[in-house]
């Protein structure tokens, strides 16, 4: 192979121009194949690629557990080296966590013994004692305003707890299950009151704790308080939320529960551990001087300010005394105090003013004044003057002036009053003369009456009765006359009443239709009214010579404004009147007649339809008729009909209502026949009710007896007055079943049995054969169903059956019956049940035998063969 | 550490408190159960390759009257559905609730488990039910709160589930 590359002049050529290259390459690869040159190769560019990559986090963790690896072998090797190279930063961080602590403490301290000896901190220590809380708990307590004691930073959707920081390690034990519990309770709290998604719990409260809650897009954070947090700390958290929103975005978008990227948050979370004490400092009491200030200004405000008002009670008082002094009516002759009140003492005329209205005056409490006045009349002129008005009640129309023992009098007064006073004036004191040559005397008042005439003085056709206050009006007047006249005497206020019913509204609507009634005497068929506008309306068909004449007449007519005849068709008066006077309709029936064709409507009896069909087109003038008049039938013409072709029994009643014809009582059937044929041929009857109970005669009853009991030889039946009597010789089992079948038979009021006798006995087995010979059954041909008389005849066949079972218990027995519809009765049988009535005994069987008649001579008859086996 | 929710589903009186009692020590009282329907637990469970950090909401279980609040399965990663192996029809129940999961919160790694296994005399669910669920649902065992029987397994389980999603 070598030989042949040697010999390749491909590779000879490649040698020849890559020489150089394969050398290179070559070394190239020995370094890397070679560890130990490779290692040298790297290491020679160790720290300058270190260096390139010293700020990317994915060296430091690659790096990580490498460097602990080394530290952790390094230690436990070497514990002094590692120890000397930290020397220099572990005695800067000891110090600065021992000065952190002890400045704590002694800030701890400080607090305490700044409480120790005041009369608070006796309190608080009492409050400790009780309790059983330390001091410094209870001085924490007292003293702290809030303290944020944990944060959470929640995952929203998950409720896992993504940081917790707490100001007590030991509180970060159960956070993450308080932190999911904390999701759940928001859940519940949402869910429980149906809040909507935008609405999430901001806050929760226990006694003195507070967990605020700031809702962010992917989390939640949660701060537990104690005491009463600022509003501010809200803000302070969405801060606080937003800032971490945006470092840590990304991974929470994505969060997948790995919470160790959230280790950074620590530096965000944990300055939210805020605390809050009250301000014990000493500060100058402003509150206190402020507060004594104001209680010493108010002081002397309120001092002052009371000797002025009792100055101005004084004065007021003093004031108050001398008015009542200068006031007409009063005398005061005393005042003096006496515990606080005053005591006035002194006369007072009764129509003098009441003392005590002055207080209000004067600003004074009544309650600290008594009064102690005498009455007396004082004869100063205006007492007098107020002493006058009073007793003579004088009207306000005069007034009064003494002078020099003299009253004069002005102004208008009747004499009546004028005499009064004169004489109340003899026995008053500083009257000795009354002057009343200035007062106007008027006349005596008007009557009532004589002041209605005054005020209003009705027309002529408007009669006026006054009795007393009551006014009264007759007579005639148009209605707005009369509402003036009433609004006119309203102004009387001693009117007792006003009355005009009486008056014939000349204009009112019903009045004029009345007298345009009287005057246009409208025709048959015309109606007038009167419209709100006073327009004479027609309505209906009148001849043009009537509408013409009552147009005219219309306008003359007071109060009518017009005459409508729009509504109105025009007759041929002179056809119609003949066309009436030829068919004298009932009041039921109308008649129009247009151009010759006569048309009727309403109701009438056949009688006068039928009349007006013949007579109508003989009429002269009436070219057509047509008739609508709706026939109605009289009870008592229908009833007299019927009597007349029905011919009904003595004792049956017919009643004719409502287009029904109805009968009672009792009837032959040729009359009951008879009457279902004729009855609605009649007219005016429209339905027949039968209710006749049917009367059978003996020869018919005798018929129905000989049918339904197929007497035997030897017996014979009679009839008479509907008592069935039955004479003669028949068996038992025949006499038995008689019972039974009287009954069925129509018409029949008893049945006499006494002249029957029953046939002796024969033995059993020709008793049976008698029987089974002379059972017959008779039905009716194509009749389907079992009649009486079969049912009976049945019963009776399957009584044979039983008897002949007791007689040959131990046998077959073989009955033959002639029938000629023999398959019928074997149905029937089936159908009855005879069947089951034999079964107790056995097996019963039937059976169709076409060809039994030779030896029983009942040729060509069909024949049954009943057979009862009687089981062992 | 990872941390992840779970919570464990099934009709009322099915045995989920006391498997989870099994499983953990609780702080919080059962009376959350009757009063808000759930109850928080904690464990950390360590797997091969890590710890895992279960946050397990016992929820209260479903009766006529009272269903499961919705939201308390918002954010799980992982259900356990307890169905009692002695009420048959406890299991439709745990059926119909994994439905409302599966439409809230997605498809998420689940653990059937068919509790009360120590009573044998009163054991109601037949091999074909069990042979039914195994195929439908990946994880199925049969569990006593009683003895213990598969308790932990579950937990572990469920925690490598939803570890491999």
């Amino acid at each position: 192979m070598t030989d042949h590359n040697h010999h390749d002049p491909m590779q000879q050529l490649r040698k020849l121009l890559f020489k150089e290259e394969e050398a290179r390459i070559s070394a190239i690869e020995e370094v890397r194949d070679n560890e130990e040159l490779h290692a040298k190769e790297i290491s020679e560019v160790l720290v300058e690629a270190l260096d390139l990559r010293a700020h990317d986090e994915g060296l430091g963790k690659a790096l990580m557990p490498a460097v602990e690896t080394a530290v952790s072998e390094s230690i436990a090797n070497d514990p002094k080296a590692f120890a000397d190279a930290l020397f220099p930063v572990m005695g800067p961080a000891i110090r600065r966590s021992i000065q952190y602590a002890i400045s704590e403490m002694l800030q701890s301290l400080n607090q305490t013994l700044e409480q120790a000896f005041s009369p608070k901190s006796m309190l608080w220590r009492w409050e400790a004692f009780r309790t059983g809380k330390s001091f410094a708990e209870v001085v924490m307590l007292n003293t702290l305003l809030y303290r944020v004691e944990q944060v959470f930073w929640i995952h929203k959707e998950t409720g896992l707890l993504l940081a917790h920081e707490s100001f007590d390690p030991s509180l970060t034990e159960d956070a993450d299950v308080v932190s999911s519990m904390l999701t759940a309770v928001g859940d519940f709290i949402q869910d429980s009151f149906q809040g909507s998604p935008n609405q999430e719990v901001q806050s929760l409260r226990l006694g003195d704790l507070e967990v605020m809650i700031e809702q962010g897009p992917y989390s939640v954070l949660a701060v537990v308080c104690r005491g009463n947090p600022p509003r501010s700390l809200q803000v302070t958290l969405g801060q606080t939320l937003e800032h971490l929103l945006q470092t840590f975005h990304d991974v929470l978008k994505t969060f997948d529960g790995d919470t160790s990227h959230f280790s950074a948050s620590h530096d965000m979370l944990a300055p939210l551990l805020l605390v809050d004490y009250v301000d014990h400092e000493k500060k100058p009491p402003i509150k206190l001087i402020i507060a004594l200030s104001i209680l010493v200004i108010s002081f002397v405000g309120w001092t002052s300010w009371n000797v002025e008002q009792k100055l101005a009670l004084k004065h007021r008082w003093q004031s108050y005394i001398q008015t009542l002094k200068e006031t007409p009516g009063l005398v005061i002759t005393d005042v003096d105090e006496h515990e606080g009140i005053h005591h006035i003492y002194g006369l007072r005329d009764p129509l003098a003013i009441q003392a005590a209205s002055l207080l209000k005056k004067f600003e004074l409490n009544e309650a600290g004044v008594q009064y102690h006045f005498q009455p007396y009349h004082a004869l100063d002129h205006g007492m007098m003057l107020k002493r006058l008005w009073h007793l003579s009640k004088a009207p306000s129309s005069v007034s009064f002036k003494i002078q020099d023992d003299v009253l004069y009098v002005y102004g208008k007064a009747s004499q009546a009053w004028l005499s009064e006073l004169q004489l109340m004036t003899q026995w008053m004191d500083g009257i000795a003369l009354v002057n009343v040559d200035a007062v106007d005397v008027p006349k005596p008042p008007k009557t009532f009456q004589e002041r209605v005439m005054m005020l209003w003085q009705p027309i002529d056709s408007v009669q006026l009765h006054v009795q007393g206050d009551a006014v009264m009006l007759t007579g005639s007047a148009t209605i707005a006359w009369l509402q003036q006249a009433k609004a006119r005497l309203a102004s009387l206020k001693d009117m007792a009443s006003y009355d005009d019913h009486a008056v014939l509204r000349l204009d009112s609507v019903d009045y004029i239709l009345q007298l345009a009634q009287q005057a246009l005497h409208p025709p048959r068929g015309v109606h007038l009214s009167i419209t709100k506008e006073h327009i004479l309306k027609a309505q209906g068909a009148a001849s043009a010579s009537w509408i013409a004449n009552a147009q005219k007449k219309s306008v003359a007519l007071k109060y009518i404004l017009g005459f409508d005849a729009k509504d109105l068709k025009i007759l041929n008066k002179v056809n119609l009147a003949r066309v009436i006077a030829a068919l004298e309709p009932p009041a039921s029936v109308d008649l129009f007649l247009n151009k010759g064709k006569l048309l009727v409507k309403g109701e009438a009896d056949g009688r006068w339809i039928t009349f007006a069909n013949l007579q109508a087109l003989n009429i002269k003038g009436v070219q057509s008729f047509q008739n609508q008049v709706k026939q109605i039938w009289h009870a008592d013409a229908v009833l007299e009909q019927a009597k007349l072709r029905l011919h009904p029994e003595p004792s049956v009643q017919l009643s004719f209502a409502d287009g029904v014809l109805h009968a009672r009582g009792q009837a032959s059937k040729r009359w009951i026949s008879f009457v279902h044929r004729e009855a609605l041929h009649i007219d005016g009857v429209f339905t027949f009710d039968e209710q006749v109970d049917m009367i059978y005669s003996d020869e018919e009853i005798l018929k129905i007896a000989m049918t339904t009991l197929q007497p035997p030889e030897g017996v014979r039946l009679q009839v008479s007055q509907g008592v069935l009597s039955i004479l003669g010789e028949a068996d038992i089992a025949w006499i038995e079943s008689l019972k039974a079948q009287v009954a069925v038979i129509p018409g029949l009021q008893s049945f006499d049995i006494k002249s029957l006798h029953a046939k002796a006995q024969a033995d059993g087995w020709e008793q049976l054969q008698i029987q089974v010979a002379s059972t017959r059954l008779q039905t009716f041909a194509n009749h389907p169903l079992l009649t009486v008389k079969d049912e009976a005849a049945l019963k009776r066949l399957s009584n044979i059956f039983h008897r002949a079972v007791e007689l040959h218990p131990d046998s077959r027995l073989h009955l033959a019956i002639a029938y000629k519809r023999s398959e019928k009765l074997v149905l029937m049988m089936r159908n009855h049940a005879i069947h089951q009535g034999l079964k107790k005994y056995g097996v019963f069987e039937s059976q169709i035998i076409t060809d039994f008649s030779e030896n029983q001579g009942v040729k060509q008859d069909s024949r049954i063969v009943f057979t009862v086996i009687k089981q062992p | 550490m990872i941390q992840k929710k779970i919570c464990v589903l099934g009709a009322a009186g099915v045995g989920k408190t006391s498997l989870i009692a099994q499983f953990v020590y609780s702080k919080f009282s059962e009376k959350y159960l009757s009063s808000m329907g759930v109850k928080i637990d904690r464990k950390i469970v360590q797997l091969e390759s890590q710890q895992v950090n279960l946050m397990i909401w016992d929820i209260h279980g479903e009766e006529k009257f009272k269903k499961i609040t919705s939201s308390y399965f918002r954010g799980a990663s992982g259900v356990i559905m307890v169905a009692d192996g002695t009420r048959p029809d406890t299991l439709s129940v745990a059926q119909n609730i994994f439905q409302r999961v599966e439409q809230d919160v997605g498809n998420i790694p689940s653990v059937w488990l068919l509790n009360k296994v120590d009573l044998e005399d009163q054991w109601c669910m037949s091999e074909g039910v069990v042979k039914q669920l195994n195929e439908k649902y990946v994880s199925v065992y049969q569990s006593s709160a009683k003895t213990g029987e598969n308790v932990e397994q579950t937990f572990f389980n469920i925690a490598e589930n939803m570890l491999n999603v």
